[in-house]
């Protein structure tokens, strides 16, 4: 395995069981001024297709007190919970994907209520570091437009 | 103003994108779709007197073939009851092969499907019915009305569940009780529409 890939499932292998939407908002750093929750899975093709615009994106703002984290909702599936967090560190390694990523344990319809979505994913939520939502991208994102938003969102908290 | 007309703007692009889900108490939408299994044309006309369960699914999605097996057994056991069950595949078979009427008849025989499964090549019963993800559920009385609509259980984990919908709006409707949790949020893979002509 090349050293980066293995840097990268070292980076990824920890993945961090979480329960609630809560558990989710408190994941994040606590300099992070606008925190991206992406909702997602490995068996969700519409979500695996966004997720390179979605790791370009957070690359590119993380130094703007930006952090995105995705959570996985594979768990939801029946299966090993061993051999499926093992396959999303695989996906998210294999992929190259940098941004962190969280392992749902909890229930669907739980994080459902909590976020308020309908039970489609993907979903991408904005919060402020109060956990406020500024808004929300249900199903695949637009890039250009996600990544102007975001930025209007940063040039506005420069101000 | 510009932020208004922009606003207005998004809000039908995302209207037309997302076909409203049909509401309990509406009258379910009838069709005529030809049953993938032995190429004979299925018709559903709500307010036939007998309950029914629409169920959109698919081939492919690992969280609806976690609700297969639960789905074909609720199909064996309320036919027993008169209940009929119509499953429906509203992918796009051109985007996605693995959703063709040859690989659904495969699927319905391996599983012994006690109902049709009927192959809506151009997603208009899904835009109908307001279906978004697979599995999702519409449970149709006698007379036409919607009484039921979301998911088959609250978890595709059947050692987890705690709730278990369908089954439960089947046995209340059955026993002329009315339904005590009507709605639900269906979880599952988004249906890949086809792309409307």
């Amino acid at each position: 395995m090349p050293f980066f890939l293995a840097l990268l499932v070292a980076a990824s292998s920890n993945l961090t069981d979480v329960h609630s939407g809560d558990d989710v908002l408190r994941a994040f750093r606590s300099d992070a001024r606008i925190r991206v929750v992406n909702i997602w899975a490995t068996w969700c093709a519409p979500c695996v297709a966004e997720m390179p615009q979605l790791d370009a994106i957070s690359a590119s703002v993380r130094d703007n007190g930006v952090e995105f984290i995705g959570v996985s909702l594979d768990d939801a599936i029946p299966g090993d919970r061993a051999e499926r967090k093992h396959l999303v560190t695989r996906f998210l390694a294999g992929r190259r994907i940098r941004f962190r990523n969280v392992y749902y344990v909890g229930r669907t319809g739980a994080l459902a209520d909590r976020f308020r979505f309908d039970g489609t994913i993907p979903i991408t939520l904005v919060f402020d570091a109060s956990g406020r939502e500024l808004f929300r991208n249900e199903g695949v994102i637009d890039a250009v437009k996600f990544r102007r938003k975001l930025e209007d969102l940063i040039n506005r908290r420069k101000r | 103003m510009k932020r208004l007309l922009l606003a207005l703007v998004l809000v039908s692009v995302a209207a037309v994108v997302i076909a409203e889900e049909l509401a309990v108490g509406a009258k379910a939408p009838g069709f005529a779709l030809t049953n993938a299994v032995d190429g004979k044309t299925v018709r559903f006309a709500p307010g036939d007197g007998k309950l029914s369960v629409v169920v959109f699914t698919c081939n492919q999605c690992p969280y609806a073939k976690a609700f297969e097996d639960r789905i074909v057994a609720l199909g064996r056991d309320y036919a027993k009851r008169g209940v009929t069950f119509y499953a429906i595949d509203s992918n796009d078979d051109a985007a996605y092969s693995v959703e063709s009427s040859a690989e659904m008849k495969s699927r319905a025989q391996a599983k012994n499907y006690p109902f049709p499964y009927l192959k809506d090549g151009d997603s208009r019963i899904a835009r109908a019915y307001g279906a978004r993800v697979t599995p999702h559920i519409f449970v149709v009385d006698g007379k036409g009305v919607v009484r039921y609509r979301g998911y088959v259980d609250d978890s595709a984990k059947p050692e987890e569940r705690q709730h278990t919908a369908l089954h439960d709006a089947l046995d209340s409707l059955l026993a002329n009780k009315d339904v005590a949790v009507t709605a639900t949020k269906a979880f599952g893979c988004t249906i890949k529409f086809k792309p409307a002509a």
